[in-house]
């Protein structure tokens, strides 16, 4: 089974410095992607799932700082690799796909030679027009149907969704083992966002990679993701199986968020279930459970002391003080 | 987070945690102290020649010595940044009300005006802005008053410019139609939300000119197109000291380290603003 | 759902707008369209970026100026209205982003008082402090929030405020464009159950717009489906959602996302293709023609009109004439 772990985070902690004070964005967050797998990994904004990735991509703002943790690809250690390595690795073993593709592609280049240029970067020896082939074969793969036309044209000229194949196309060229896709379909319409997901969803079946997907929208996660990491103020709140999480949630915060959902399927009139209060402080956490504040079920030992991780099934486990023994004296 | 006040006492807090910013809000109070406050206890005034004791170094009478007329170099150079900040100041002001209330009216309201209004803009500002001071300067004839309006023309053309792209940037943000759809007129729309919105661009917008017209308002000082001697001006003072440059550094040394004091401490002050006044930033 | 509060009747906005090619070209962002909303009631209107729902919005309430038609607020054409200010109490609007449509620089309670003092409600000061801290709390918000600047607030609590502010001069028809959409799931249920609070407690009117189609359906009686500046189906809400009548509004539904890994396995999709470079809309015939998986020469000929169906339930589409 250890050899199927291509990553694993853990214990990790982030915090960033700013006037009003060290934001506690990731505190002790461990999870870890198995190889040929989808994780997902969902929260709100806040919940600080999108820093963790860019800290194992080397990518954190200067205002960051790594506290404590480990992130090990292949059993190797990245957090503190030199940056000539971690260059490297991007790009080649570890792809990255982001929420807007019009920032991430270069407005003055055409788009085949974006694409060669990746290629190239990393495979010197390959000659100009064999880029631009396999650049345009990508395209094609991608399901662009004039694909040689896409690869002449310029960034602004294609649609939200051609841009985000084309992200997608630039990041698979070098065949990497883990794709890290944060909220990739977020800024597309839906019918885009359809076809994106089934793309990726393809496109991981033929090569066996893993993909690391953050989202804060359960219907996707439902569509596409193994297992599933939820998150919520830089905690893992809970992890198991995509079936685990939907059909036998374990910690409320993940049961009231999937009852506030409304779905285009049912008819019902009546008011959502919401989550009431607002979100934790990130400069000032509460002493025992994160989501204490917001928590129905809250008690006196959640305000006191952080809930220890607790197996709650096969690869289910979940953070909260009612699954433990000492969670009865807690009610 | 809990007990934020207001976005003017943030950027006041934030300001004043940069030590930079501190020391060159400092060293610019003193400056002013020494050139406004400081002649009045002065023994000599900037004319008073004395032949006897021309080019004489520092002693206790002359704390700088004196120059080649004798007179006191403490008193020339406070003298001299008077006329130098003084008018420096003045043109700035006139340039400020100018240029902001053109760049505030062709941003918001657009259109027509903004098409004439950033045309003469464009006019103004395709001449570099010292030779259009000159320039101003031979126009109008020479003089103190026509010297700072000549300085204030100069500066107008990036006031409006940058006041414009504010007030632009504020009109197209979505309070500015919540404030239309709850029915304000053009005007209360721009007394509500874009006045005190462009206003953080405008007080950097100032100091960055203050800065820019100090170099002009010195180095025509020192062309000998500014203000002339025998009234002290720190152009002019450098332009004096630079034949005793190798024998005399002292002449020299001070009213250019006059200059380059106060405009970086200016320019540290306007950066310090930037980073203060920002609305989102310094977050995250 | 007594009496139309809001009637639009061919109402058309054109753009000149610069189009991907670099060429200038007329965007027909609003096309002929006409519906109208009840007391009390709520019309959803779902399309996808660009399709043209938020210049319909704006139009409605003439922030953006309509090239023609007729809007009728009550049987009165305030189209026709010279000075739109003493109407503006009756049609509010609230925004997507939450952050951007506060003032940064106001205090709360300013922003939410604003309306009250541009038409001079309430006599004094303390009187409307009064009347902000009411709506404050109508809204789901402590008093004491109104000496806070917005960016000390969460999203949640501004997209409050924003209501707030619509709603101090008891209007009578409220815009929701893209209202829930930046918003976080916790949040987003919280506002859509104040907005149907507030609805069924005062009898409030919404033009809920939407990109979202559960949210939708969720808080609308009625839906309309937008597609490239027209109407291209209107019904029941959940008419609309359980027999989806035209090809775009079927492949509109199976994309949107299922919470639930079973279903979302089971599903099935209708796949509409995408051009490789956005291509303009076609300028004749049905404008869904080129992605429509039942196109026929028809299509490429004539446009579609809307026409009834079902009982309440229109479609414009040639499969159903």
């Amino acid at each position: 089974m250890e050899n199927d772990v291509l990553l694993s985070v853990s214990g990790l902690r982030i915090s960033f410095r700013s006037p009003s004070g060290t934001v506690r964005a990731v505190n002790g967050v461990s999870y870890e992607v198995r190889r040929g797998e989808v994780m997902g990994i969902v929260g709100e904004s806040g919940s600080g799932k999108s820093v963790s990735a860019y800290a194992l991509m080397g990518l954190l703002p200067r205002t960051a700082r790594i506290e404590s943790g480990s992130v090990r690809f292949e059993g190797r250690e990245l957090l503190g690799l030199p940056e000539r390595e971690m260059e490297n690795l991007r790009g080649s073993e570890i792809g990255m796909i982001f929420q807007d593709p019009m920032s991430s592609l270069d407005p003055v280049f055409r788009i085949g030679d974006i694409l060669s240029e990746v290629i190239r970067s990393h495979e010197p020896r390959v000659k100009k027009k064999e880029a631009w082939a396999r650049g345009v074969e990508m395209l094609r793969s991608m399901g662009i149907r004039d694909a040689e036309n896409a690869a002449r044209s310029y960034q602004s000229s294609l649609s939200g969704g051609m841009r985000q194949r084309v992200m997608i196309a630039a990041s698979l060229l070098l065949r990497p083992k883990l794709l890290i896709a944060d909220e990739p379909t977020t800024a597309l319409d839906v019918t885009i966002q359809d076809q994106i997901i089934r793309l990726l969803r393809e496109e991981k079946e033929k090569s066996g990679m893993s993909i690391l997907f953050i989202t804060h929208n359960f219907g996707i996660v439902a569509d596409i993701c193994d297992r599933v990491t939820v998150m919520y103020g830089g905690h893992v709140m809970e992890s198991g199986t995509v079936n685990d999480i939907f059909y036998q949630p374990a910690h409320p915060y993940t049961r009231a968020l999937l009852r506030a959902v409304p779905r285009v399927d049912s008819s019902r009139r009546e008011p959502l279930k919401t989550i009431e209060g607002q979100p934790v402080d990130a400069t000032n956490l509460p002493a025992g459970c994160v989501f204490s504040t917001r928590c129905v079920h809250c008690g006196g030992l959640c305000r006191r002391e952080q809930p220890p991780v607790r197996t709650v099934g096969h690869e289910h486990t979940a953070s909260c003080w009612l699954l433990t023994e000492g969670g009865a004296e807690n009610g | 987070m809990k007990n934020e006040k207001s976005p003017r006492s943030r950027a006041v807090r934030i300001f004043f945690s940069d030590p930079w910013s501190v020391a060159a809000t400092a060293v610019l109070l003193l400056l002013v102290l020494a050139c406004f406050v400081l002649p009045f206890f002065l023994k000599y005034s900037y004319l008073d020649t004395d032949f006897t004791i021309k080019l004489q170094g520092p002693s206790a009478e002359h704390p700088l010595g004196t120059d080649l007329l004798g007179r006191d170099m403490v008193a020339r150079l406070a003298y001299g940044g008077r006329f130098t900040l003084g008018i420096t100041a003045l043109a700035t002001v006139i340039a400020a009300v100018i240029g902001g209330v053109l760049g505030l009216l062709s941003g918001y309201w657009g259109g027509r005006l903004d098409f004439y209004v950033m045309r003469v803009v464009d006019a103004l500002s395709s001449i570099p802005s010292l030779f259009l001071a000159i320039v101003m300067e031979c126009a109008l004839g020479w003089g103190q008053g026509n010297f700072v309006y000549g300085l204030a023309i100069a500066a107008i053309a990036p006031f409006a410019k940058i006041v414009r792209a504010a007030a632009l940037d504020v009109a197209g943000n979505e309070y500015i139609e919540a404030s239309r759809a709850l029915g304000a007129s053009g005007l209360q729309v721009m007394r509500r939300h874009v006045l005190h919105n462009v206003l953080p661009v405008f007080i950097i917008q100032i100091v960055n000119c203050l800065a820019d017209t100090l170099i002009i308002c010195t180095i025509l000082g020192y062309m000998q197109v500014g203000i002339n001697p025998p009234t002290p001006e720190w152009g002019n003072l450098f332009h004096l000291g630079k034949d005793y440059i190798r024998s005399i550094p002292r002449l020299t040394f001070l009213p250019v380290a006059a200059i380059v004091l106060t405009t970086v401490s200016l320019n540290i002050v306007g950066n310090g603003l930037r980073d203060s006044l920002s609305t989102t930033g310094g977050d995250r | 759902m007594a009496e139309n509060v809001i009637q639009v009747e061919h109402l058309s906005k054109t753009f000149s707008a610069v189009a991907s090619d670099g060429r200038r070209r007329l965007l027909r962002a609003v096309d002929d369209v006409s519906f109208a909303v009840g007391e009390g009631e709520t019309l959803g209107l779902v399309g996808e970026s660009g399709c043209g729902k938020t210049t319909l919005g704006r139009s409605v309430l003439r922030l953006t100026e309509p090239d023609s038609g007729r809007i009728l607020f009550r049987g009165a054409d305030i189209k026709k209205l010279r000075d739109m200010r003493p109407m503006r109490r009756k049609m509010q609007i609230i925004f997507q982003n939450p952050a951007g449509s506060l003032d940064p620089r106001t205090r709360v309670g300013d922003i939410v008082a604003e309306g009250l003092e541009l038409h001079r409600i309430g006599a004094n000061r303390a009187e409307r402090r009064g009347m902000v801290r009411d709506l404050l709390e109508l809204v789901g918000l402590t008093a004491e929030i109104a000496g806070r600047y917005p960016r000390e607030l969460s999203g949640g609590q501004q997209q409050r405020v924003g209501i707030a502010r619509a709603l101090a001069l008891d209007p009578e028809f409220v815009v929701c464009d893209e209202a829930v959409s930046a918003l976080d799931l916790s949040y987003q249920g919280q506002i859509i159950n104040l907005l149907e609070q507030l609805r069924d407690r005062r009898g409030l009117s919404y033009l809920f717009i939407s990109h979202d189609v559960s949210v939708v359906r969720h808080i609308s009686h009625r839906i309309a489906v937008m597609y490239l500046g027209r109407f291209v189906e209107t019904g029941g809400a959940d008419e609309v959602a359980q027999h989806p009548a035209h090809p775009y509004t079927r492949s509109l539904l199976s994309a949107v996302p299922i919470p639930d890994p079973e279903l979302a396995k089971a599903r099935e999709r209708t796949v509409i293709p995408v051009e490789a470079l956005s291509a303009p809309a076609p300028d004749r015939g049905c404008r869904f023609s080129v992605r429509c998986p039942s196109c026929t020469a028809r299509c490429l000929e004539a446009a579609p009109e809307l026409r009834e169906i079902a009982p309440e339930h229109f479609c414009a589409c040639h499969l159903y004439d």
